[in-house]
């Protein structure tokens, strides 16, 4: 195998490639990203088994072939070489990066590549395509609700679901939910959807950020593995991931339609007031006490730690009602909402909460929303 | 001589007989209950009012007893059942001593109502503490009722040492589904203060019946099992590895249609489940066995519940077998060994090490006095200094934070479980606990014993932040959990913490509720070894363990960390 590549190009793929390669893994050749040079292109592939990185970037090939080099230590020593064209070779067992016009050299020891796994051909049979930044806003806004306990794995995950009108992302935990929908046909993707485990969504997330084309959403027949594919700029970009297995809760059955109080909040002020009261809440339950008001709400917490109270405008009408809420659902919520007020909608101090934006999103297609969970206060009734 | 010997007086030797059948009110209910079966009995009701000791009755449809016998009946050693000792080897009958009329009627007021089939009439006899205090005649159809009340009356060192009422009738409901489902032909009815508690129908299979006790969606996945060797036949119903508990109170045997416990049988079976269950987890089957009479010695104990196999090791291989059969299909759904295989590159010339030198005699440093120190024990070092917050964890089972002059190894289960400990006893005796509510309540199916100590509990667990809405047995809801659990899903936790209170508490419930709640609420709730924790996970245990008034040990008196001096290991490494 010999190729000529430029640096910023090499380093790129490798780091991406890098993205999915797991830090700690028993097996030695998990820890190692493959390289595959065929026809003008090279392409670097990194897995943990779970997902999937592989990034194709052009370059000169004089021999094509394959070779696996441990993942760290190549990206470690790849990125720090001078800008402009390297020669990569492998002679004698060994890696081989030369650069600056015969300034230097960096030899790596090399892994049988025939033992990489092997990365599965995805049978695609739907396909659907959401501009870049749209699929990472729509990650955005949802991601932070999803599991990450073992014991209900559909939930470690997005459902994405398509249907002719919108494309749909839902993630909860069982104590919040958070939804963001995008309108437009998006009839490739079925409406009971895919769930896609939050670990692929954050590489590919990243990737849709930089993305110079929209990104591919390719699900597998047998609805057990999906590609994520974009271009950036001259490199091709592709995220493979297995899916979850549902099925996934009904959650439309559990968004209230009719929550009778509503309290309009300015975000910016409530996130000040949760924060700084939080900050002596128990480490372990968050606990916030809201008391609501007419025309205000009062924001406390008080354990051994320190107490503390913060007292702000709210739009609010109706009777006086105390509510608790874990502080770090709260304060993921109000950040992942992007306009200036929120409103809350409430029923009673038990039962689920909606949080909603104040008017239009900055894209007029998008809207969200999101639910809670209360906190039963110990003084509350029942 | 002050103390001659004496044969003693026929009703003290009665009384002493009836100490040992009649142990509790449950063996007066589980005795009567046999002699139903024994009398061939299709459909059997129980009521009780109030409580077991204060009464209860016992109507069946069997054969009945002839007018002329009943008294004859409330003899000791009087039997239908047995003739002379060679029956014993062809015993088909539940019970066989004569023993069990006579010792209730000696330590209650009984009434024995009967009318046997083809008799036109019913008659009765009533006994008061032994002593004869009526008899005439009755109505009622074929069959025989007993009706028993204020038992122990006349033995009131007895009566101090009965178990709560409330753990009587719930150990009451376990021999009822044991007899259930030992018995699926027959119809079984229970009534408690006018309120029909069981009822379950004559089932034509044991899969019926397992359906109506715990519902169908958790006998439809129950794994059937069965086979045969040398005469003695098994068959079994399997609970998914899953639905393991962490007691044994999920696993019935019933051998030759008699309700027993055998430590034989619960090893078989855990064999037969292998590396499916992690250690700890018992699973929850029933195994009904049949053993030609002849080579079954039930004769061991004098309640019954023991019996002993002429080959111990061919029964436990037929039963190991046979329940692996069903299972062996069944994925491991854990992962044996948890992260293997990172060692750092010299982990292998640490092993080097000379071998005297591997006593580094941590414990006896920091000398702590796990949980009996009290306030005069050594004081807990201080925390974490401020300024360096690093910890690591080590194996994902301990915790390692610099501390000034050293450092301390924690335990995080250990430690864990001494947080929550305190945590849930100052929740059960203080303030209420919040509890994050659910968007999607969970729905668990109970055993019917879990359920009513479910009941039970009620108002403790609020206090622990559990928001259950029970809809009628065996099912409940839980909508609200106590807030910062992890890991567990919320219905297998409550199951464990049910097990938990039951085998701890065994009979005397009432009076350690909050200490046996709060012990084992901690044990499950606890993060575990083998669990991956954040940096700020490790740190707030850290801080919350050492806020605790006893950091040294956990609540089964476990060390929970120990403390490397400085000092110590300067002088390891010739400083």
């Amino acid at each position: 195998m010999q190729l000529t590549i430029q640096q910023a190009d090499l380093a790129f793929a490798v780091g991406r490639a890098l993205g999915s390669v797991s830090s700690k893994s028993p097996l030695p050749l998990l820890s190692c990203i493959l390289l595959e040079a065929e026809a003008g292109s090279l392409r670097i592939t990194g897995t943990d088994l779970d997902v999937t990185t592989a990034v194709t970037v052009p370059c000169t090939v004089a021999t094509p072939g394959r070779v696996a080099v441990s993942a760290r230590h190549f990206n470690e020593v790849v990125r720090k070489m001078p800008r402009g064209p390297l020669v990569l070779s492998v002679t004698g067992g060994q890696c081989e990066v030369r650069y600056g016009d015969g300034k230097g050299w960096s030899k790596f020891p090399i892994q049988d590549a025939a033992d990489f796994p092997r990365i599965p051909d995805l049978k695609a049979d739907t396909r659907v395509s959401l501009g870049g930044d749209v699929l990472s806003r729509m990650v955005a806004r949802t991601i932070f609700s999803a599991s990450s306990e073992e014991t209900r794995p559909m939930l470690n995950g997005v459902l994405v679901q398509g249907g002719d009108k919108q494309a749909v992302f839902v993630a909860t935990d069982g104590h919040r939910l958070s939804k963001a929908t995008r309108k437009g046909a998006f009839s490739g993707l079925a409406k009971d959807g895919v769930i896609v485990p939050t670990r692929a969504f954050q590489t590919v997330s990243r990737i849709a950020e930089e993305a110079t084309s929209p990104v591919e959403l390719q699900v597998a027949g047998a609805r057990n593995q999906a590609a994520f594919t974009a271009q950036v700029g001259e490199y091709r970009v592709q995220v493979l991931t297995r899916l979850l297995e549902g099925p996934y809760p009904n959650y439309e059955q559990v968004i209230p339609r009719g929550n009778p109080r509503e309290m309009r909040v300015r975000r910016s002020d409530l996130m000040e007031a949760v924060d700084i009261v939080a900050s002596h809440a128990d480490n372990v339950t968050r606990q916030v006490r809201f008391s609501l008001r007419p025309g205000r709400i009062g924001v406390s917490s008080a354990t051994e730690l320190g107490a503390g109270e913060h007292q702000l405008d709210a739009q609010y009408a109706g009777e006086a009602m105390e509510i608790g809420y874990n502080a770090g659902y709260l304060m993921e919520i109000l950040r992942s909402i992007p306009t200036e007020e929120v409103v809350f909608r409430l029923n009673t101090s038990l039962a689920a909460g909606v949080i909603e934006p104040v008017g239009a999103l900055p894209e007029a297609e998008e809207e969200m929303l999101c639910l809670i969970m209360p906190l039963r206060l110990p003084d509350a009734a029942g | 001589m002050e103390h001659p010997i004496r044969r003693l007086a026929p009703e003290t030797a009665t009384h002493i007989a009836a100490g040992e059948v009649i142990e509790r009110p449950l063996s007066a209910l589980k005795e009567l209950l046999e002699n139903a079966l024994d009398a061939g009995a299709r459909a059997i009701e129980v009521r009780v009012e109030g409580s077991l000791d204060r009464g209860f009755q016992i109507a069946d449809d069997g054969v009945g007893i002839a007018a002329s016998e009943l008294e004859l009946a409330l003899e000791r050693h009087a039997t239908s059942k047995l003739r002379s000792l060679d029956d014993l080897d062809r015993l088909e009958t539940l019970g066989f001593r004569g023993e069990a009329l006579p010792s209730i009627a000696a330590v209650s007021r009984l009434r024995l109502t009967s009318r046997a089939r083809g008799a036109d009439a019913a008659s009765y006899v009533a006994v008061e503490g032994g002593v004869t205090s009526g008899r005439g005649d009755a109505a009622r159809a074929p069959g025989t009722t007993v009706e028993v009340s204020d038992l122990f009356f006349n033995v009131p060192a007895r009566r101090k040492f009965l178990s709560s009422p409330a753990g009587e009738m719930r150990a009451a409901y376990r021999l009822l589904e044991a007899l259930a489902l030992a018995f699926p032909e027959v119809a079984w009815r229970m009534v408690v203060d006018g309120r029909d508690r069981l009822d379950w129908p004559a089932a034509t299979s044991r899969r019926e019946r397992a359906s109506a006790l715990w519902g169908a969606r958790h006998a439809a996945q129950l794994l059937e099992a069965r086979g045969e060797r040398d005469g003695l036949a098994i068959e079994a119903l399997l609970g998914l590895p899953e639905h393991g508990r962490a007691s044994r109170g999920g696993q019935v045997f019933l051998v030759n249609r008699r309700w027993i416990q055998s430590p034989v049988l619960a090893q078989a079976l855990r064999q037969g489940y292998g590396n499916l269950l992690p250690a700890g987890r018992f699973p929850a089957a029933i195994l009904w066995l049949s053993v030609p009479p002849a080579r079954l010695d039930v004769n061991v104990h004098p309640t019954k519940r023991e019996v002993r196999f002429p080959t111990e090791e061919s029964v436990f291989s037929l039963v190991a077998g046979v329940c692996a059969r069903p299972l062996a299909s069944l994925q491991p759904p854990f992962t044996v060994v948890r992260g293997g295989g990172t060692e750092p590159s010299w982990a292998d010339r640490v092993r080097e090490r000379p071998a005297n030198q591997t006593d580094l005699g941590l414990e006896s440093r920091s000398g702590p006095d796990a949980t009996a120190g009290g306030g005069a024990a050594t004081p807990a070092p201080a925390p974490p200094v401020a300024g360096e917050p690093e910890m690591w964890q080590l194996h994902r089972t301990y915790i390692l934070a610099p501390v000034r002059g050293g450092l301390v190894i924690i335990d995080q289960h250990a430690a864990h479980e001494r947080i929550l400990y305190e945590e849930a006893f100052a929740r059960l005796t203080g303030e209420r606990a919040s509890s994050q509510q659910l968007l999607f309540p969970a729905v668990v199916d109970l055993s019917r014993d879990q359920f009513e100590l479910l009941l039970e509990l009620g108002p403790w667990l609020k206090q622990l932040g559990w928001d259950l809405a029970p809809l009628g047995p065996p099912t409940v809801v839980i909508q609200g959990v106590p807030p910062g659990l992890r890991h567990e899903s919320p219905g297998q936790l409550l199951q464990d913490v049910l097990d938990g209170v039951s085998e701890r508490s065994g009979r005397t419930a009432h009076e350690n509720v909050a200490e046996h709640l709060a012990r084992s609420f901690a044990c499950h709730a606890a993060t575990r070894a083998g669990d991956a924790l954040t940096l700020p996970e490790m740190r707030a245990l850290a801080d919350r363990l050492f806020a605790t008034a006893r950091p040294h040990g956990d609540p089964h008196g476990r060390v929970t960390f120990v403390r490397l001096d400085l000092d110590e290991l300067h002088r390891r490494f010739g400083r």
